[in-house]
């Protein structure tokens, strides 16, 4: 009897867990004033045990997800358990971070004195300080170049806010305004999820709330081996690019993965079965913003097998997937190696790894997505105010074709998946035009079913100056997304600059910094998605 | 004769039924249940209509008030029988449909293809001509290019246009310019723009809003105007009005323009009806928990008035209209209850709907449900027909709750069904706890109405779980949404996107651009037959400035002055520590959007009174049911609803049955047959 109770109860409080972590996200969401949150969803939040493990998350971008446990594993080793009232954040990349815009939030739960967990909140800033508008730029070459690094702090001790720490950081930022508050309402879903995991425990206990934390992780572990020991024993060696190195004319950046399932003694001490991913054969490191922190690498290779395995993400899934990766690598970097635009590799190495899984498991391969990734950070003064503005967007391309059904037009696709902003907001709070936002006619590769079509936007400027970092990828057709079985691959991203008074669409380097006048036109185009089967009568 | 004309009568067609209700001139209630047509879904109102005239004894040609609430614009959508519309936008945004907002709808179902438009890519059409953020013409209307458009419109053999054109919430003009054009060109085309069918920025919503509504228009607004002149043809003097997504009525003609209007029109008029019995009884802040076959509908209503949304997708398509807030979760009695490989119990979202039905039903459902786990543990009796219609097979019940259930996890079928439902509780108490605490609402100050067949059997249950203090059950549960019809009143809600910072806002400029609000409601309000005598209310959205969410907040009547702006900012800075615990260092606030709320002012109707309400006291139990309660059998005693009368109380560890809906009240509960002849059952404090 006991044991059905407890079964039962397991699985309402697991779905708890996970209201919890949406409640959260519902709490930042709202009260977030960063375009790149509030328009873009980049956020995340999560409920962590004792130990700092991930047991549930709200669901926005992938790309953060299943990696803020190593952020605040990191926090505990320096501090030890956290106290009633305290917070800490952190964004630093070699102590579990990301890239430095993305600021993560964790706060104890407690519950009549004992310490249930953690709730933790990451949100990528629009702008962090450092050396470009925006931080981020594929152009930076060491660390200190992007901005303020909090090193796991605590900016809360005993429910006091540090005023200095905020005075601090509302000095070197380039809108304080939002950074301030967007730091304040990830506190704000941090209290209430802590709030949320101590009334849990008043209606179910404080014992049986913690077990079913254990229990939940345990459960998905066992379940995630029961998956992968269902997939062929094979090793399946994927391969793609970056098209440079971060500055035009270096040469491409390889990534390469092999992906094998290790059975019984292969699988190691703690598990059954595990799923290897052997990121070592990659390239070096780069002297470029471009590199990956070891736990936005983790966050690619997650992504992808969530996909083909369709379980919750917390501790127990990510404990049965193993990376091995080379300490100097593109994926691994060496401290204070530069990475805040990490994001172009990431998406490459999900992309490689829905390959892999692809291969491995042929009737659920898909073909290529886009992974250009267009993006800037552009900043002017809007002469309607004489403010200063920080124009940030994002723009999608072509998914990947199907075996039955075609690819989607403009997507952000794997571990993004952020929202365009409106034309109209643009327009409305910036001093810019949107000229265009279009579907780009032919950029889908060709296939019995067709890849999705990639997008171009172009923005005038109605200000005197703007000035800004951009990117685009695969601009180099050699890297353009891939078909599958026949099907062809997308047309290449691109950028380009039509000056003020000119009728000529220059072309732009890949990753750049740019000085914009009044009347130039920026123009993006996101890659059109890879094709599936070879096009009908061609076969 | 005379008492006749005053009679009011609500139909709400659903998928399966069509539920009919008409209260006379005393308060008295006659209800009407009749099959659904889909095909048309007209048959059935009437249908509805006549068989209330039979019962009740009053002619359709005789009432006072007829409203009607409708899945005609929802199953048009669901379905794809949308028409042949097109799109004309600003030049170089013809895409907007197909791009959207990039965003995937299944992050990680990279198999499944994005929902398609509305409107295919080749009915989109692009038209020079642009304005800027305020309104400035940064170059003119290209007539010729709508002219041309208009053309390929002819040729593509349109049957709507949706108009959407950039910044059009500020300044209408070109707008309004392509839609006489069209006029010319299309006589016989209805067209929807965007700067009236949703004035508000942000260009994709606004588009997908239109295109949606221009879709609708020759479907569900044909079926409108259709039944309001079959109603006219037949001698029914009363206008036809029709629940919309915001909880008020509008007239035919109205709804008829604004068809995208009705896609919540069902839902919303069972949480109007929730609201007005609540009120009946002196609840004024309720959750409301409508329990069906397949879903639970959930909505918050505070101070008698439901909340509403303002943005809201349906069937994959995002709508920026208000309507009324109601959650809808995959938890009603047909939901399958399964245990997976590791032991893990789940509760829905599958169900298994009326056909083949829960297990008990015998009609090919094999796989237990929520029903199957009642009847199970006797709360259900087996030896009466649901509904008055379904016999119940309590065997087969048991059978599936065993083989599904009771082995996988090695209990017994008794603590197998309790385990369903206590998931199935904890699911819905996870909604009801999304709708109330996650935005800033404690429910322990709330009563739970309990509604729809299955609402009252887990009422109790899942209102202790969320510490709620009382549950109100209705005379009859099943029929709430035909009740808020006829109850209902002419609502129309206005607004216009008005982006400035609360601080540099001229307050005679936004008078103005409120008065502009406060004239179209009036001229709707008249348009509905009222003579002058409607009210008309105010809000604000507002934000700090660059936050992106905003919050709706009262503005006091007009004139705008300074103070009354004060007063509107003051409330806002509320607002947001109510929501979100905080006030963020910013503290300047923006204005981003004027909403106004124009009532109609309908005859004031006492809430539903009992008809044969005179006796009262305790009357001994009918019978006794063991009923299975926390791993043990407990004697239950069984009251027929129908013998209940106003003073009548009930303990606890009474099931109360009628045609249509069980009640079960477990230890701890107990109640009283209210003046309304509405139960109102509370918790005793431990």
């Amino acid at each position: 009897m006991s044991t059905t109770t407890d079964s039962v109860t397991q699985d309402i409080l697991a779905n708890a867990f996970t209201s919890i972590a949406e409640e959260m996200a519902v709490i930042e969401y709202r009260a977030s004033f960063s375009p790149i949150i509030r328009e873009m969803l980049d956020f995340n939040c999560g409920v962590f045990d004792a130990q700092g493990q991930m047991v549930a998350h709200s669901e926005q971008i992938p790309a953060q997800l299943g990696l803020m446990q190593f952020a605040l594993q990191a926090a505990l080793e320096r501090h030890g358990a956290l106290a009633p009232g305290d917070a800490v954040l952190t964004n630093h990349p070699y102590m579990g971070g990301t890239h430095t815009p993305d600021l993560q939030v964790f706060a104890p739960a407690y519950h009549e004195g004992e310490l249930v967990g953690y709730t933790g909140s990451i949100a990528h800033h629009i702008d962090i300080g450092g050396r470009v508008p925006g931080t981020e730029s594929a152009q930076n070459t060491e660390l200190f170049q992007e901005g303020l690094i909090f090193p796991a702090i605590k900016f809360v001790e005993g429910g006091v806010r540090n005023t200095a720490l905020y005075e601090l950081i509302g000095a070197n930022v380039r809108d304080p305004n939002a950074t301030v508050g967007d730091l304040d309402a990830q506190l704000a879903a941090c209290r209430r999820g802590a709030e949320r995991l101590g009334a849990l425990c008043d209606r179910h206990g404080h014992v049986a709330v913690t077990d079913a934390m254990d229990t939940l992780i345990r459960r998905t572990a066992e379940r995630a081996e029961a998956a992968f020991a269902a997939w062929p024993e094979r090793t399946i060696h994927v391969e793609g690019w970056l098209d440079d190195g971060g500055f035009e004319g270096t040469p491409p950046v390889g990534i390469r993965a092999a992906v094998t399932v290790r059975r019984g003694q292969d699988a190691g001490d703690d598990a059954d079965c595990v799923l290897e991913v052997d990121l070592t054969g990659t390239d070096d490191q780069v002297p470029a913003g471009v590199n990956v922190p070891i736990a936005s690498a983790h966050a690619a290779v997650f992504f992808a097998v969530r996909c083909f395995v369709g379980l919750p993400q917390n501790a127990g899934l990510t404990s049965r997937i193993r990376l091995i990766t080379r300490k100097g690598s593109l994926l691994d970097p060496i401290f204070p190696a530069a990475l805040s635009a990490r994001h172009l590799a990431v998406q490459r190495t999900a992309d490689l790894m829905v390959e892999a899984l692809g291969e491995l498991l042929p009737e659920r391969s898909v073909a290529a997505s886009h992974v250009s990734f267009p993006a800037f950070v552009f900043q002017a003064v809007d002469p309607r105010a004489g403010r200063m503005t920080l124009l940030a967007d994002i723009l999608g391309g072509g998914g990947g074709a199907r075996r039955d059904a075609p690819g989607d037009h403009a997507i952000d696709p794997y571990t993004s998946n952020c929202a365009i902003l409106p034309a109209e907001i643009a327009e409305l709070e910036y001093p810019w035009r949107i000229v265009r936002t279009e579907l780009v006619d032919g950029s889908a590769g060709t296939g019995r079913q067709p890849g999705g079509l990639g997008l171009r936007r172009d923005y005038e400027l109605l200000a005197d100056h703007a000035e800004g970092m951009y990117y685009v990828e695969q601009r180099d057709p050699r890297y353009a997304p891939k078909g599958r079985e026949g099907g062809g691959a997308g047309a290449p991203g691109r950028a380009f600059v039509r000056r003020a008074g000119s009728d000529v669409e220059q072309d732009l380097p890949g990753k750049g910094y740019i000085h914009l006048h009044r009347g130039d036109v920026i123009g993006f185009i996101g890659a059109g998605g890879g094709g599936f089967g070879a096009p009908d009568g061609s076969a | 004769m005379s008492a006749s004309r005053l009679a009011r009568v609500g139909i709400d067609v659903g998928g399966t039924f069509t539920d009919a209700v008409l209260m006379d001139e005393d308060g008295g209630l006659h209800v009407a249940k009749v099959r659904s047509t889909p095909r048309d879904a007209a048959i059935g109102f009437l249908d509805g209509l006549s068989e209330l005239a039979r019962r009740s004894g009053v002619p359709a040609q005789e009432l006072g008030y007829l409203a009607h609430g409708t899945t005609v614009a929802t199953n048009a959508i669901v379905q794809g029988r949308l028409a042949r519309a097109a799109l004309i936008t600003t030049a170089g945004f013809r895409d907007i449909l197909e791009i959207g907002t990039q965003q995937r709808r299944a992050v990680y179902d990279l198999w499944a293809p994005q929902p398609a438009p509305v409107i295919p890519r080749e009915r989109c059409h692009e038209v020079r001509g642009r304005l800027d953020a305020q309104g400035a013409e940064v170059e003119p209307l290209d007539e010729e290019d709508v002219r041309a458009v208009a053309a390929q419109l002819r040729e593509q053999e349109v049957e709507a246009v949706a108009v959407v054109l950039l910044f059009s919430f500020v300044d209408p003009s070109h707008e309004r310019r392509v839609g006489e054009i069209l006029a010319e060109e299309l006589p016989d085309v209805p067209v929807a723009l965007s700067s009236q069918v949703a004035p508000e920025f942000r260009e994709y919503l606004r588009a997908s809003t239109t295109a949606l509504n221009a879709a609708l228009l020759p479907v569900a607004g044909d079926y409108v105007r259709r039944l309001s002149s079959t109603l006219g043809d037949d001698g029914v003097r009363t206008p036809l009005h029709l629940m919309q997504s915001n909880g008020g009525v509008a007239t035919a003609q109205t709804a008829a323009r604004l068809p995208v209007g009705l896609v919540a029109s069902g839902p919303a008029a069972g949480v109007i009806g929730a609201a007005r019995l609540g009120d009946a009884v002196g609840e004024r802040d309720l959750l409301t928990f409508d329990m069906g076959g397949t879903t639970a509908d959930i909505a918050l209503v505070t101070d008698g008035l439901p909340q509403l949304r303002f943005q809201g997708d349906q069937g994959g398509h995002p709508l920026n209209l208000p309507q009324i807030d109601v959650l809808s979760v995959g938890a009603g009695g047909g939901s399958i209850a399964a245990v997976d490989a590791f032991g893990s119990l789940a509760v829905g979202p599958d169900s298994a709907g009326a056909d083949p039905g829960p297990a008990c039903y015998g009609g090919g459902g094999e796989r237990p449900t929520v029903t199957d786990a009642h009847l199970a543990l006797g709360t259900l009796d087996p030896d009466r027909p649901l509904g008055g219609r379904v016999a119940l097979d309590v065997d087969a019940a048991r059978a599936a709750v065993q083989r599904d259930v009771a082995e996988p996890l090695g209990i017994s079928v008794e603590e197998a069904a309790e385990a369903i439902l206590r998931v199935a509780n904890a699911n819905m108490a996870s909604a009801l706890r999304v709708v109330s605490v996650a935005r800033g609402h404690d429910p322990r100050g709330f009563a739970l109405v309990a509604l729809g067949g299955a609402g009252p059997m887990h009422a109790c249950a899942i209102a202790a779980d969320l510490g709620i203090p009382r549950v109100v059950v209705p005379r009859h549960p099943g029929v709430t949404a035909a009740l808020g019809l006829l109850l209902s009143d002419v609502r129309h809600d206005l607004r216009q996107s008005w982006v400035r910072r609360t601080a540099e806002v001229d307050v005679d400029e936004l008078d103005a651009a409120v008065a502009a609000l406060e004239d179209e409601g009036r001229a709707l309000l008249a348009a509905s037959g009222d003579d002058g005598g409607g009210d008309i209310a105010y809000e604000l959205d507002m934000r700090y400035r660059g936050q992106a969410y905003n919050l709706t907040v009262p503005l006091p009547p007009r004139p705008v002055t300074a103070e009354t702006l004060a007063a509107a900012e003051a409330a806002f800075h509320e607002a947001h520590v109510q929501a979100y615990d905080y006030t963020p260092g910013v503290t300047e606030t923006e204005i981003v959007t004027i909403r106004a709320r124009a009532l109609g002012a309908v005859e004031r109707r006492e809430s539903p009174a009992a008809r044969a309400a005179t006796a009262g006291g305790r009357r001994p139990a009918e019978a006794v049911r063991d009923v299975w309660d926390d791993g043990a059998p407990v004697a239950y005693a069984v009251r027929e609803r129908d013998a209940l009368a106003p003073g009548d109380t009930i303990d606890e560890r009474t099931i109360v049955e009628q045609e249509d809906s069980t009640l079960v009240v477990p230890a701890g509960w107990s109640g009283e047959i209210s003046a309304a002849d509405i139960l109102i059952l509370t918790r005793e404090l431990a």
